[in-house]
C-alpha cells in the first residue's frame, strides 16, 4: 500500500487516514501535546454508515464514510425527514472529536493526590473491581444514601442510566446541571397545564414546524406566528430546526423573538423584545392581561376544554369537586350556570344543558363565596399592564402590544416555543406555566400548525431507551424504595424535581460539606465538565473535593478528571455506539461505525458496576441480572454490548412497530423506516382530545390531566407541593407516591424580581446572562480544533453606552466579577444586546490542562464563577433552580488574556484527529 | 489549609496518616526502609502504594526529605543528585524522612481521642446518639448498619419533623460522624475503636 506524507490539517480535509494509535499513559498534559504525523492511506473502499448523530440534542440523520475501519467523512442523510440533508458545525467536528488526541483511551487510575494529575493506565477489570469494592463497602457501612450520580446534558443519549443504576443500587441521588436549569420546568409544568406536550424547540417535542414540504399540502397548515421567547434555534440546531424556522420565515410565517440578544433569528424577526434578563414572567402576565382584558382568547376551547369556568375554593385553593357541595360525583366539577344562576357539577367532557360563567363571584349553596379559576387568573394579574412591563423588562409597550397581536393573529395556528433562558432563573416554574397559559387561552393546542402537539415521541415510555426500572410500574420490584426515594436530597422542598427522578445540586453539596441529613461518600460522574457547568463552580469544585471516591466516565479529559477525579474511564463517542431514534413517523438507527482503545458506551459502565455488585453479593444488583425479575420492558442489564444492543432492537420493535421479536439484527435491516406514514403522524395529533377514549369510546380521549381538560389554573400544584403527586395521567413518575408535606406551591405564575437585580444593586450595576452559541452544546468541543478556531475565546457582549461608560473598547480583554467570583472575556461592542445587560457564554480551556496549575482551566473564562447555587440567593420552589442569568456584576479592564489560553488558530494544531484503528473498543477486552 | 491534604483525598486517609505516624515513631529512617515496614501492614483498600503516599506527603510539606550522599547531608533532591556531575558513580544515596510542622498538625488534628471529644462537644443534642452507637458497637460481633439504623431510628432525635415529615439528620449521619472522628471502624461490622471505648468509658 502506497502512502503519502501530508500535513494532518489537508488530511483531514482530504478526509482520508490511516495510522496506529499511540497507547497512553503518563499525564494528561503530555498526551495532549503528542501528535503523530498524519499519513494518508491510498484509498480503498469506502463504506456509508447510515447513522444519526448526537453532538446536541438534534439527533440528525448523519451519513459517515468508512474506510479502513476509519471515519473519514460526514455529510447530513438526506433521507432524513427532520435535516434533510443539512449539518452542523457540532456535527461535522464529530471526526475531530472521535480522533482527538485528548481521548480517554483507556481506564486509568490517580497517582498522588488529587488534582496532582498523574495517572496510570489500568485493565477495565482492575477499575470496575475497584470501583466496586469501595461501593460494596459503603453501601454495606452506610447504606445506599452513600452514592449520588450526575450526568450531563452534553450529547448523552443515556440520560437515564445513573438513574436505572441508582433504582438497582437502591438509593442515592441523581443530578444533572441541566435539569432544574434546563428543561425540566418547561418539560414538567407545560404537560401538566395542557396535558399535552412542552414546548422546546431544542428538545424534540416541536414537530409541527417540519412538515411542511412533507406533509401532502392539501393537508398541511403551516404554522402562521412563531413566537420564540428564549429560543434561538440558528444557533442550537442550525441543521434541524434553525433550518426548518428559516424556511418557515422564508414561506411568511411571522416570527416574535424575545431574547436580550440579537440572534440572527431575533434580526429576521417581525418584532425582536430585547428583555431584561430575568424578568420574562413580568412580560408574560401582561400578556395574559392584555389578552383576557381585550377578550382576545378563544371562548369555545377555554369553555369547554379548560378548568378555567371551574369554581374554586378559596380556602384551599382547589377547585371544587362537585362531591365536595353535594351536587355530584368525585370526578366531576363545579361551574356557575348562567341559565340556572346557580353552582351545577358540570361532567366530562361537557353538559351543553349548561352554559357555565367563566368570571364572576358566586355565593354556594354552603354559603361560601367562591369565584371561576378564570376570575382568580383575571385578578391575579390585573395589575400588569403593557405600560408595568415594559418598565420593568426595560422594553417599549407598544412594541409588547404590537408582539401580542402578531401572536394573537395567527392562533390557533400558532404557539410559543419556550427555550431553556426561563430555566435559568428563580421564576423557571411561573415562566413555563406563563407560556403553557397563553398558547391554552389563545386555543393552540393540538391544532394544524400549533406548537404544542401530541406526538408519538412524546407518549410513554418515552424516547429515551434506557430506563429507570420500575419508572412506569410503581410495584416493579427494581424500583428505588419509597423511603429512599423520598430521601433524595432537596426533594421534599422541591418535589417537581421527582419528575426526572433528581435531586437538588445545592443541596447535595450542603450535605457534602455539612453531612447533613447524611453525606454522600462516592460520586460517579458521566458528563464532560461539571466544573464548566454549574453555577458558582467553586462551590462545587471544594465540595467534590473531599467526598471519598471520585468516577469519571467521559471521551475526553477535562478539568472534572484531572482535577476531582480519583478513576477515569473512557467512554465512547457517538459515531462508536449504538442507539435508536424517532425522527417524526420513522425510526433511525445509530450504528456504531469504529470502536476506539479500551472506550465503551456509557451503559456498559454502569452494567459492569451493576454486575461487580452482584458478584459481591448485592441483591438488587443480582436481580437486575434476572430476566423474570427486570422483565422486557426495562430488559435485564447487560454483561456485553451485543446483549444491550439486540435490547435497543427490542424496545424499538414492541413498541413502534408492534413487534416482540425484535433484536439489533432486525433493526439494523430495515432501519431507518417509517412505522406510521406522514398522514398518520400528522392527524393522530390534530384535535387528539376529541379522539374516542380507548378505555370508553363513547367518551373522548381529552388531555392527559386529573380533569381531562387544560389545567391554566394549575391547582395540581398545591397537591404536588403537599404531597408529591405528580399531577396528571401521562407523567413520567406516577402519581400514587404519596411524599411528604411541603410548602404550597402557587396554582398560577408569579413574577419575582432577580434576586440580584441592577435596579437596585449599585456595586454590580450589570446584568448578565448567556446563552447557546453554533459551535458547542453546552460543554462539549471546547477541544476540538475546527469549532475552537471559529471561536477561540468567550466574547463580553457590551453594548456601546455601556462600553464607554466603563472605558473599555472593541478587542480588550475584561475582568467580570460578582459577588461569588471573578473571570475573563473579551469585549465585543455591539448593539446587539442593551445597555447595561451583558452576554458571555460559558467556557473552558482545554489546553490549560497541559499547564502547572489546571486547575486554571475551568476558572479562567467562566461565568459559572460568577452565577449562583448557594443558599442565599433564593431557588425557584418547585424545581429548586438556582440562577444562571440575571446576575449582576462589574467590569473592568485587563491587562491581557488569561497567560497561557489559545487565542491563534495554529495554536490548536495539538489537537488535530490523531488517526486510530478500530479496536472494538471496551467491549473487546472486557466483559461482566 | 494543612488539613486539605487529608479532607481531599478522604479514602487516602488512613494510609497517609499511617505514614506520617511511622515517620514520627521512626524519626530519621531511611525512606526505603520506612516504606517496607508500611508494607507489611499495608492494607488492599489503601489503593496507592507506600511510596506514593510518601510522595503525596512530601509535596503536601507533610514529610521532609534529607538525601544523604555516603552518609553525608546533599543539598538537593534525589533527582538533583542523580543528575550531579559532582557526585560519583558509585556514592551511596539514602532519603531520610521527617515529619515537618505541617506533619505534626496534621497528626494531632487527626488523633481519634480529640477528633471524638470535639465531635460530642460540638453537638451535645446528639450526644446520646454517639453514645448508643459506641455502646452497640463495642459488642462482640459489632454492629451491622441495619442494626444501628434501628437503634438511631428509635430516638427522639432521629425523628423527622411531625408537620414536614423531614428528618434533620438520617441515622448514617451519626454513623459517618463518628467513623470520620475515629469513634468507629468498618471491619465488617462497626466496631468501637479503641478511642471510642476510652471516650465512652470516660
Amino acid at each position: 500500500m502506497a502512502t503519502t506524507d501530508i500535513s494532518r490539517r489537508g488530511f483531514v480535509k482530504l478526509g482520508a487516514f490511516a495510522a496506529a494509535a499511540a497507547a497512553m499513559s503518563g499525564s494528561v498534559g503530555s498526551n495532549l501535546v503528542h501528535v503523530e504525523p498524519a499519513v494518508a492511506a491510498e484509498s480503498s473502499e469506502t463504506q456509508k454508515v447510515r447513522t444519526i448523530c448526537r453532538a446536541c440534542l438534534n439527533n440528525c440523520g448523519m451519513i459517515a464514510h468508512v474506510r479502513d475501519g476509519k471515519v473519514v467523512k460526514l455529510e447530513g442523510d438526506p433521507d432524513d425527514p427532520m435535516n434533510k440533508g443539512a449539518a452542523c458545525v457540532k456535527g461535522l467536528a464529530g471526526i475531530q472529536a472521535l480522533y482527538n488526541p485528548n481521548r480517554i483511551k483507556y481506564p486509568m487510575k490517580r497517582v498522588g493526590e488529587r488534582g496532582s494529575n498523574e495517572w496510570e493506565r489500568i485493565s477495565w477489570e482492575q477499575a470496575i473491581n475497584e470501583i466496586a469494592d469501595v461501593m460494596w463497602e459503603y453501601y454495606q457501612k452506610e447504606g445506599p444514601k452513600s452514592l449520588v450520580c450526575s450526568t450531563g446534558g452534553g450529547g448523552n443519549p443515556q440520560f437515564f442510566s445513573p438513574a436505572r443504576f441508582l433504582s438497582v443500587w437502591g438509593g442515592g441521588n441523581f443530578f444533572e446541571p441541566g435539569c432544574a436549569q434546563c428543561y425540566l420546568p418547561r418539560n414538567h409544568m407545560e404537560f401538566c397545564l395542557n396535558g399535552t406536550a412542552d414546548t422546546s424547540l431544542a428538545d424534540g417535542p416541536v414537530t409541527e414546524v417540519y412538515l411542511p414540504g412533507i406533509l401532502p399540502d392539501s393537508l398541511c397548515t403551516p404554522t402562521k406566528t412563531y413566537v420564540m421567547w428564549g429560543v434561538g434555534p440558528s444557533y442550537h440546531g442550525i441543521g434541524s430546526t434553525g433550518r426548518v424556522v428559516t424556511d418557515l420565515r422564508n414561506n411568511g410565517m411571522k416570527t416574535v423573538v424575545i431574547d436580550p440578544r440579537l440572534t440572527p433569528d431575533a434580526a429576521r424577526a417581525d418584532v425582536w423584545l430585547a428583555i431584561r434578563p430575568g424578568t420574562d414572567v413580568a412580560l408574560m402576565l401582561a400578556w395574559m392581561n392584555y389578552i383576557i382584558e381585550n377578550e382576545l382568547w378563544d371562548k369555545d376551547f377555554c369553555r369547554e376544554w379548560t378548568n378555567l369556568p371551574f369554581l374554586v375554593n378559596e380556602a384551599t385553593g382547589l377547585t371544587y369537586r362537585a362531591s365536595d357541595l353535594g351536587l355530584g360525583a368525585d370526578d366531576e366539577y363545579v361551574v356557575w350556570d348562567k341559565a340556572t344562576n346557580g353552582a351545577k357539577a358540570m361532567p366530562y367532557p361537557f353538559d351543553p344543558a349548561l352554559d357555565p360563567q367563566m368570571f364572576g363571584t358566586y355565593e354556594l349553596p354552603n354559603g361560601e363565596k367562591a369565584r371561576t379559576a378564570f376570575q382568580i387568573m383575571k385578578d391575579h394579574v390585573a395589575e400588569w399592564t403593557l405600560d408595568k412591563a415594559a418598565d420593568i423588562c426595560w422594553l417599549n409597550a407598544d412594541d409588547i402590544e404590537k408582539a401580542i397581536n402578531i401572536y394573537v393573529e395567527g392562533c390557533p395556528n400558532a404557539g410559543i416555543s419556550l427555550g431553556v433562558a426561563t430555566d435559568q432563573a428563580r421564576n423557571s416554574a411561573q415562566a413555563a406555566q406563563g407560556d403553557a397559559i397563553l398558547d391554552i387561552l389563545m386555543g393552540c393546542i393540538r391544532q394544524p400548525g400549533s406548537i404544542v402537539q401530541d406526538r408519538p415521541c412524546y407518549v410513554e415510555p418515552c424516547n429515551y431507551v434506557v430506563q429507570p426500572f420500575g419508572l412506569h410500574h410503581p410495584d416493579h420490584p427494581l424500583r428505588m424504595p419509597e423511603e429512599e426515594a423520598n430521601a433524595r436530597l432537596g426533594y421534599t422542598e422541591h418535589k417537581g424535581l421527582g419528575h426526572w427522578l433528581a435531586s437538588h445540586i445545592p443541596t447535595v453539596l450542603k450535605a457534602i460539606e455539612t453531612g447533613e441529613p447524611y453525606r454522600p461518600r462516592i460520586w460517579i460522574e458521566r458528563s464532560g465538565n461539571k466544573l464548566a457547568m454549574i453555577g458558582n463552580a467553586t462551590r462545587f469544585y471544594n465540595a467534590m473535593m473531599t467526598t471519598d471516591l471520585n468516577v469519571h466516565m467521559y471521551m475526553h479529559w477535562t478539568t472534572t478528571s484531572v482535577c476531582l477525579a480519583d478513576y477515569v474511564l473512557p467512554t465512547a463517542e457517538w459515531l462508536e455506539t449504538a442507539y435508536a431514534q424517532d425522527r417524526l413517523n420513522t425510526y433511525a438507527i445509530r450504528r456504531p461505525c469504529t470502536q476506539l482503545y479500551e472506550c465503551v458506551d456509557e451503559c456498559m459502565h454502569w452494567s459492569w458496576l451493576a454486575a461487580a455488585l452482584a458478584e459481591r453479593g448485592h441483591q438488587r444488583a443480582i436481580d437486575s441480572f434476572n430476566p423474570d425479575i427486570a422483565g422486557k420492558f426495562y430488559g435485564t442489564y447487560w454483561r456485553t454490548y451485543e446483549e444491550y444492543k439486540d435490547y435497543v432492537g427490542y424496545f424499538v420493535g414492541s413498541f413502534y412497530y408492534d413487534r416482540d421479536d425484535w433484536n439489533w439484527e432486525k433493526f439494523d435491516a430495515q432501519a431507518p423506516s417509517e412505522y406510521q406514514t406522514i398522514e398518520e403522524y400528522a392527524a393522530k395529533s390534530y384535535n387528539s382530545h376529541l379522539f374516542p377514549d380507548e378505555d370508553n369510546p363513547s367518551l373522548p380521549a381529552g388531555f392527559h390531566t386529573t380533569s381531562r381538560r387544560c389545567e391554566p389554573y394549575f391547582d395540581g400544584n398545591i397537591l404536588l407541593g403537599n404531597t408529591g403527586a405528580v399531577d396528571g395521567t401521562g407523567t413520567m413518575e406516577p402519581a400514587s407516591d404519596v411524599y411528604p408535606k411541603s410548602d404550597n406551591y402557587n396554582p398560577l405564575p408569579y413574577y419575582l424580581e432577580p434576586f440580584e437585580s441592577p435596579l437596585t444593586d449599585t456595586e454590580y450595576p450589570y446584568v448578565l446572562t448567556q446563552g447557546r452559541l453554533p459551535f458547542f452544546h453546552h460543554g462539549t468541543l471546547r477541544n476540538t480544533p475546527y469549532t475552537r478556531e471559529m471561536y477561540p475565546y468567550p466574547e463580553t457582549w457590551i453594548n456601546p453606552e455601556t462600553a464607554k461608560e466603563i472605558g473599555i473598547e472593541n478587542g480588550d480583554w475584561l475582568w467580570l466579577e460578582s459577588r461569588r467570583g471573578k473571570t475573563q472575556g473579551r469585549a465585543r461592542i455591539t448593539k446587539s444586546v442593551a445597555p447595561k445587560v451583558i452576554y458571555q457564554e460559558r467556557y473552558w480551556n482545554p489546553e490549560l490542562l497541559d499547564s502547572d496549575d489546571p486547575n486554571r482551566a475551568w476558572q479562567v473564562m467562566n461565568i459559572n464563577l460568577l452565577t449562583q447555587n448557594n443558599d442565599e440567593c433564593p431557588f425557584n420552589d418547585v424545581y429548586g433552580t438556582y440562577t444562571l442569568r440575571g446576575i449582576t456584576i462589574k467590569i473592568t479592564k485587563a491587562d491581557g488574556a488569561p497567560e497561557g489560553v489559545w487565542t491563534e488558530p495554529e495554536d490548536f494544531t495539538p489537537w488535530l484527529p490523531e488517526p486510530s484503528e478500530n479496536t472494538g473498543g471496551g467491549n473487546a477486552v472486557y466483559g461482566a | 489549609m494543612a488539613n486539605e491534604l487529608i479532607e481531599h483525598n478522604p479514602l487516602l486517609k488512613k494510609p497517609l496518616l499511617t505514614i506520617l505516624s511511622l515517620a514520627e515513631r521512626r524519626a530519621g529512617e531511611s525512606r526505603s526502609s520506612l516504606e517496607q515496614t508500611a508494607l507489611g501492614s499495608w492494607d488492599d483498600a489503601y489503593r496507592q502504594s507506600p511510596s506514593a503516599c510518601v510522595d503525596i506527603l512530601l509535596r503536601g510539606g507533610a514529610l521532609g526529605e534529607q538525601v544523604l550522599v555516603d552518609g553525608e547531608p546533599y543539598d538537593g533532591t534525589i533527582e538533583d543528585m542523580q543528575f550531579d556531575d559532582s557526585v560519583s558513580e558509585d556514592a551511596v544515596a539514602e532519603e531520610r524522612l521527617s515529619v515537618t510542622d505541617v506533619g505534626h498538625e496534621l497528626l494531632e488534628a487527626y488523633a481519634p481521642g480529640r477528633t471524638l471529644r470535639a465531635l460530642i462537644a460540638d453537638r451535645p443534642l446528639y450526644r446520646d446518639v454517639f453514645a448508643a452507637i459506641l455502646d452497640a458497637c463495642d459488642a462482640e460481633q459489632g454492629a451491622t448498619r441495619e442494626e444501628l439504623e434501628r437503634i438511631v431510628g428509635d430516638m427522639p432525635q432521629a425523628q423527622p419533623n411531625p408537620v414536614t415529615k423531614r428528618a434533620a439528620v438520617y441515622p448514617q449521619y451519626f454513623i459517618d460522624a463518628l467513623e470520620s472522628a475515629g469513634g468507629i471502624a468498618w471491619q465488617g461490622t462497626w466496631r468501637t475503636t479503641d478511642a471510642g471505648k476510652a471516650h465512652a468509658a470516660a
